[in-house]
């Protein structure tokens, strides 16, 4: 067991792979990105009958690693590890920590550093990223595709209806801006910043993925709360300003990217009968 | 937000009335976290008011905020245990500051990993006060 943790080992009847994704990072868009240092192992089912993704972080070089070495060090391991379990007690959608291994490798970054690998829970790591992939290659079946087995992953009960593939996006993407903007509001309410929220680390299932640079505010203060503006952060920084202003402006514009079949005017923000910040109770407070 | 602020009703004066404490909370640079979680004391005693006060740099300035929060609740059917009950549910008594953080990635890198469990057994329980880690706050 502990040397699949560690990455030594595959399990049996385990195909790993790495992710390829597309994304708007940091304001830009990148169309060939990839895990340069996370393998998926594969899905498991729970007892509770929902289908996980294992993922291990830090285990070595992939075909997207590029001049890095795929190895993580044991520092961002360990802050994973911490800040996504709290975000899982919070009772925060996100990815969980199952397991944090210590390699007995070096791992060479400003300084040498012990290394370590890191196994991260999923519901998917289906990211927006996923479908701006194929989006930037005018794959519109491979996009058909992974829209319906996103929405019958994820949002089951929405795998009803037309099945034809601009209604499954339409469907899809209205999914995924409900779970998103109630994710964004719980962080706003216990002052989380995640720093990197660019479209590759948007979860379609609406779970918060990726801990690097991210923290909690000790002194609140909303310019530090929008400061890292990224992609999506734009998205999160909109909701704490349309908070303040009582205007509602965000737009998930890369959303309206994904899918070419799709393109159409975002949906109304927040999704009307949903309110953000002030409750998750669904209730509407204010007109969208 | 308003679960934070222990309100199960709504009211068109609460965004105001949220406008008005965060941007108190900015101007006096008060720590988010110990501010909701103190404001549940509040919400059953007053004599919470005090604490709350010193945690602003001029402590009159939440005296004006708690005179409107106080007429609100007013206007929500909640008793003020149950207020606390479901407030303390919505503001964490802890969350993973960083200087925790980095203090346990510290001594985890030289191979003390005692930090880390400890910061891990008190945040997997964070809307608990847990009055012996009251200190790693």
């Amino acid at each position: 067991m502990l040397q699949i943790l560690a990455g030594n080992v595959v399990p049996e009847g385990a195909a790993s792979i790495a992710l390829a994704y597309a994304g708007h990072q940091f304001g830009g868009f990148s169309a060939q990105l990839g895990d340069g240092r996370a393998i998926l192992l594969g899905e498991v089912v729970g007892r509770d009958g929902a289908r996980r993704d294992l993922q291990l972080k830090g285990a070595g070089r992939t075909p997207f690693s590029r001049q890095g070495d795929g190895r993580a060090a044991l520092g961002p391991v360990l802050r994973e590890y911490i800040v996504s379990e709290a975000m899982a007690a919070f009772g925060v959608p996100t990815t969980r920590a199952l397991a944090a291994v210590t390699t007995g490798e070096t791992v060479i970054r400003e300084q040498r550093l012990p290394g370590a690998v890191l196994t991260r829970v999923a519901a998917s790591h289906i990211r927006v990223g996923t479908f701006e992939f194929f989006a930037a290659r005018d794959d519109h079946e491979a996009i058909a595709e992974l829209t319906k087995y996103t929405l019958a992953r994820h949002y089951p009960a929405e795998s009803a209806g037309p099945r034809e593939p601009r209604a499954e996006a339409l469907r899809l993407l209205d999914c995924v801006v409900e779970a998103h903007a109630s994710l964004v509001a719980r962080w706003l309410g216990l002052g989380f910043i995640h720093g990197v929220m660019n479209t590759d680390n948007t979860a379609i299932s609406g779970e918060t993925i990726d801990y690097g640079p991210c923290a909690f505010l000790d002194e609140y203060d909303p310019k530090r709360l929008s400061a890292r503006s990224t992609t999506v952060d734009v998205m999160h920084s909109a909701i704490s300003r349309g908070l303040r202003s009582g205007t509602w402006r965000a737009l998930p514009k890369p959303c309206c990217r994904c899918s070419p079949k799709t393109r159409r005017k975002p949906p109304a923000w927040p999704p009307s009968g949903w309110s953000v910040f002030p409750s998750l109770s669904k209730k509407r407070t204010r007109g969208s | 937000m308003r679960s934070k602020l222990g309100l199960s009703t709504e009211d068109a004066g609460d965004t105001p009335l949220i406008d008005e404490l965060l941007e108190r909370l900015a101007q006096h640079q008060v720590d988010y976290t110990v501010f909701f979680r103190t404001l549940c004391l509040a919400a059953e005693d007053a004599a919470a008011d005090a604490r709350l006060a010193a945690l602003f740099q001029d402590p009159s300035a939440f005296q004006g905020f708690a005179d409107r929060w106080r007429q609100r609740l007013q206007l929500d059917p909640l008793a003020p245990a149950e207020r606390a009950r479901r407030m303390r549910l919505s503001n964490p008594a802890f969350i993973p500051r960083n200087h925790r953080i980095e203090q346990a990635i510290t001594a985890g890198v030289s191979g003390n990993f005692e930090p880390f469990e400890t910061l891990g057994r008190v945040l997997a329980r964070p809307y608990e006060d847990q009055p012996e880690f009251a200190h790693s706050g």
